[in-house]
C-alpha cells in the first residue's frame, strides 16, 4: 500500500461498494484493491468477452487489454457512471472490437484448427479435470473443506449453468451476467449495454429462459 | 388506466415472445405494453429460481500469469 500511512487498517471487502473509496485506492494505487477487484470480476468479465469472441485465448486478451486501459485512465474517470459501469462498458466496446478484427483478418476455415476446435467446450466441461486452473466452477483451495460430493454437484451443475450461458447470443449473455451472476440492477446495466429498459427486460428473460430449458435437461437426466 | 386482464394477456404472450414461439408482429405489442407499465416491469423483473442459481456461480479467480502482468502495470503507472 503505497497511502503512506504503513499501520491504515486495511478497508474491508465491503469497501469495494463503495465508489468513492474504491476510486481513490486505485487513484492512490492501493494495490490490494486492484488485485480484489481483477479476482471479483474476471469471471464475469471472460464470461461477456467469450460471446463475442472465438477462443477463450481471445477473451482473456480482450479482459487484460480492458485493464491496461482502464489503468491508463484511472485518473481521467470522472466517476459520471459508476467504476464497474465503466469498466465494462470498455470490455464490452473491446470484446465487439476484437470481434469484428477477427471477422476480417481470420478465414473461417481457419477459426477452428484441429488443436483449438475444443477451445470453449474444454473450457466448459474441465470439471472432468482437476488439474486445469482457471475454470469458474472447479474446487478452489477455497473450498478444500467442502464434502467432495457436495462439490461433484456443484462443479457439474455449475459447469451446465457455464454451458447454458455460453450457448446464449452475445447480448443475452451480457444482461444475464450483469444482472443475476454480478446482481446490477436494471439501469445500471442499460447504462453500461446502452439499451432500452424493455430491451434490458426483453434479453435478461430471454436468457433465463434459455439457461433454464438447459438445466431442465439437466434436472431430468440427473433426477433419472 | 390499464385492466388486469390486459397484463395477464402480456405476460401469458411475454412468455410466448420470449421463447420465440408467437407471431414477430405480437413483440411490438408487447413491448408497448411492457415499457408503459409498471406491474408488468416488477413482475418480470422478479428474480425466478434461474437467477438465483446463477447468483450463486463460483467467482473465478484471474489467472496468475494475467494478473502479474495487470499487478506490474498498476506499478509501471504509479
Amino acid at each position: 500500500v503505497s497511502n503512506g500511512t504503513p499501520d491504515a487498517i486495511p478497508p474491508p471487502v465491503e469497501a469495494a461498494d463503495d465508489e468513492t473509496l474504491l476510486v481513490r485506492a486505485l487513484r492512490d494505487r492501493d494495490e490490494a484493491a486492484f488485485a480484489r477487484l481483477l479476482d471479483e470480476w474476471y469471471g464475469s468479465m471472460l464470461r461477456i468477452a467469450m460471446g463475442h469472441v472465438g477462443s477463450r485465448a481471445r477473451a482473456e486478451e480482450v479482459v487484460q487489454e480492458t485493464w491496461l486501459a482502464v489503468l491508463s485512465g484511472i485518473d481521467r474517470f470522472e466517476g459520471r457512471s459508476s467504476l464497474r459501469t465503466w469498466v465494462f462498458r470498455i470490455l464490452v466496446n473491446r470484446a465487439r472490437t476484437m470481434s469484428v478484427r477477427e471477422a476480417r483478418l481470420v478465414p473461417l476455415s481457419t477459426l477452428a484448427p484441429a488443436g483449438d476446435a475444443d477451445d470453449l467446450s474444454t473450457f466448459m466441461n474441465a470439471g472432468a479435470d482437476a488439474s486445469a486452473p482457471e475454470v469458474p466452477w472447479l474446487p478452489s483451495a477455497g473450498n478444500a473443506g467442502a464434502n467432495p460430493e457436495d462439490l461433484l454437484v456443484a462443479s457439474e451443475l455449475g459447469g451446465r449453468i457455464e454451458q447454458a450461458i455460453d450457448a446464449l447470443p452475445a447480448r443475452q449473455r451480457e444482461v444475464v451476467v450483469l444482472r443475476d451472476v454480478e446482481g446490477w440492477s436494471a439501469p445500471e446495466v442499460c447504462n453500461a449495454l446502452g439499451i432500452s429498459e424493455t430491451n434490458q427486460r426483453v434479453l435478461l428473460h430471454r436468457a433465463r429462459a434459455g439457461v433454464r430449458t438447459a438445466l431442465a435437461g439437466y434436472v431430468s437426466e440427473s433426477g433419472s | 388506466m390499464r385492466h388486469a386482464n390486459d397484463c395477464e394477456r402480456v405476460r401469458e404472450g411475454l412468455r410466448e415472445y420470449l421463447d420465440l414461439a408467437g407471431p414477430p408482429g405480437d413483440g411490438h405489442a408487447l413491448r408497448r405494453h411492457l415499457t408503459g407499465c409498471q406491474a408488468c416491469q416488477s413482475a418480470l423483473d422478479e428474480p425466478d429460481d434461474t437467477a438465483r442459481l446463477l447468483a450463486e456461480l463460483p467467482r473465478p479467480t484471474m489467472p496468475a500469469g494475467m494478473k502479474a502482468t495487470l499487478l506490474a502495470a498498476f506499478r509501471r503507472a504509479s
